[in-house]
């Protein structure tokens, strides 16, 4: 049985990001993009979403278990939505929705949890089992490098790209997956022998 | 080659290193996907003021203070549906992307459409087919029905919070993820893959622990919770003990150890009759821990089972 309540039809509740964008917003920069977002334009936080995912996902991944970071990933642009327009610098906003998405993983991990629900280990499939263990080691390392290396080795973004889109200098960047890249190495072999 | 003179690890450019080749290789089922509609509030014009405008909506918001504690209170409460692959609807209304979901609202999966809830407790993943009514969101009890179909359900609340009403039986969440099915004949199937479920029904109750499954029959409510890897006899002696008027002695004479979480739920939920041959048995099967007291597990005690659950394996349940 069909309730007759009226529903706000979809179009004015959400929104796919790979649908294109059908404003100016499809060919600006990304600090236009923020102010335009900043202004109401949606399709413009639109390209942003489809944008920083990549990023965001990363760096919860990082930090919380895989099948809680769907749902996060969302929270977060949503969260990052509603604070837009407390941004003054445009141009920071990579770095303040990274903030705001490592606030997130903080609160997940703050937040009671009737009890931790274990992350799915794949148990028939070698390649399987050994991406939980790699992606595992990686959360292992400190968490300078941890974040860096998920982007660059998951995420598959680059060094000037994980700079660009997380605030951090490109010379912080290249140590911290130098670094993490070796202490991952290090890890894996000692887990062969 | 240092890590310092890796330009493949810097930028991918320069020759390619194998090692982090591979690893990209292997982490790319972990990579961000496809992304799901962004489940967005109705637009509020509020949002993208520029802040000297909101100064003289101070004295407004002042008013609007009391308003607003409520409405907080209610939207940590909200539940959105989100459609992954084909036709749904929510009410009588077609369904592509997401929605709210209200309380007394009614969402159904077609054939081949599956969807995402995410809840303030956790998630449900649904299938297709799948008919569900959203009972009541407060922050002490989330509460649908499963009228039809399949759920995928994973919840992070404390114990109790998240039930799931169905014809056959009611599922109390103590902590968990689980599936759970009911077909159009009211008939039900609950498999739990991590934590516990309650199931009730008319005042009896089984628990059941990650990795047992249990069958629930309208009319007839929960059977005993078992594991899908107990022998055929067992379990076949088992359904027709539950549904059927079958022996109790059929039950027994097939039981081994790895049966003694559904000697458990028999000795709490048997006839008063047969509650002393099920407990024998299980004695038999698994030595009693310190504590076991027979006499008070015959008398239905709710707390003279308790030592038993460590002894079989699985643990203690979560405080009832």
């Amino acid at each position: 049985m069909l309730t007759n309540e009226v529903v706000l039809p979809q179009s004015a509740m959400s929104f796919a990001p790979e649908r294109p964008a059908r404003s100016r917003s499809m060919t600006l920069p990304d600090h236009d993009l923020v102010i335009a977002a900043q202004k109401g334009d949606r399709a413009a936080f639109s390209r942003l979403y489809a944008g920083y995912a990549p990023m965001v996902h990363g760096i919860l991944l990082a930090r919380v278990p895989r099948d809680e970071v769907e749902d996060l990933l969302q929270d977060v642009f949503l969260t990052a939505l509603k604070r837009l327009s407390s941004l003054r610098d445009p141009r920071s906003f990579g770095a303040w929705l990274a903030t705001v998405t490592r606030n997130r993983a903080n609160d997940y991990h703050r937040a009671p949890h009737g009890s931790e629900l274990p992350e799915q280990i794949p148990s028939h499939r070698p390649m399987e089992t050994e991406a939980w263990f790699v992606m595992r080691a990686i959360r292992n390392l400190p968490e300078a490098y941890h974040e860096t290396m998920t982007l660059r080795l998951v995420e598959g973004m680059n060094g000037p790209e994980i700079s660009a889109r997380t605030g951090l200098t490109e010379g912080s960047v290249r140590v911290n997956l130098h670094r993490g890249m070796a202490m991952l190495r290090e890890a894996l072999a000692k887990k062969a022998v | 080659m240092s890590e310092h003179d890796n330009d493949y690890l810097w930028d991918k450019s320069g020759p390619v290193d194998a090692e982090i080749q591979r690893l990209e290789t292997l982490l790319e089922p972990y990579r961000c996907g496809d992304l799901p509609p962004l489940p967005l509030p109705k637009r509020r014009a509020w949002l993208f003021l520029p802040p000297f405008a909101l100064v003289g909506a101070v004295a407004a918001v002042v008013v609007m203070v009391g308003s607003w504690f409520v409405l907080r209170a209610i939207s940590a409460q909200t539940w959105t549906v989100s459609v992954l692959a084909g036709e749904a609807h929510l009410g009588s209304l077609a369904l592509s992307g997401s929605a709210r979901l209200h309380a007394g609202e009614i969402f159904e999966t077609g054939e081949g459409a599956t969807a995402r809830i995410r809840m303030p407790v956790g998630r449900l993943d649904v299938e297709p087919n799948t008919s569900l009514r959203l009972i009541e969101s407060k922050h002490n009890q989330q509460r649908l029905s499963l009228l039809r179909g399949t759920i995928h359900a994973r919840v992070s609340s404390p114990p109790r919070v998240f039930i799931v009403d169905t014809p056959s039986a009611v599922a109390t969440d103590l902590g968990c993820a689980y599936t759970l099915h009911v077909d159009p004949s009211g008939d039900g199937l609950l498999r739990v893959t991590h934590g516990w479920i309650e199931l009730e029904w008319r005042g009896r109750d089984s628990l059941v622990p990650t990795g047992a499954v249990a069958v629930t029959r309208a009319g007839a409510g929960p059977g005993t919770p078992f594991f899908e890897d107990s022998s055929e006899p067992f379990r076949a002696a088992l359904s027709a003990y539950d549904f059927s008027a079958g022996a109790l002695a059929d039950v027994l004479k097939a039981a081994s150890p790895h049966d003694a979480i559904s000697l458990l739920n028999l000795v709490r939920n048997a006839p008063a009759a047969d509650r002393g041959a099920v407990y024998d048995t299980l004695a038999r099967l698994v030595h009693p821990p310190a504590g076991a007291n027979r006499s008070s597990a015959l008398a239905a005690d709710p707390h003279a089972l308790d030592p038993w659950w460590p002894a079989v394996g699985i643990g203690h349940p979560p405080a009832r």
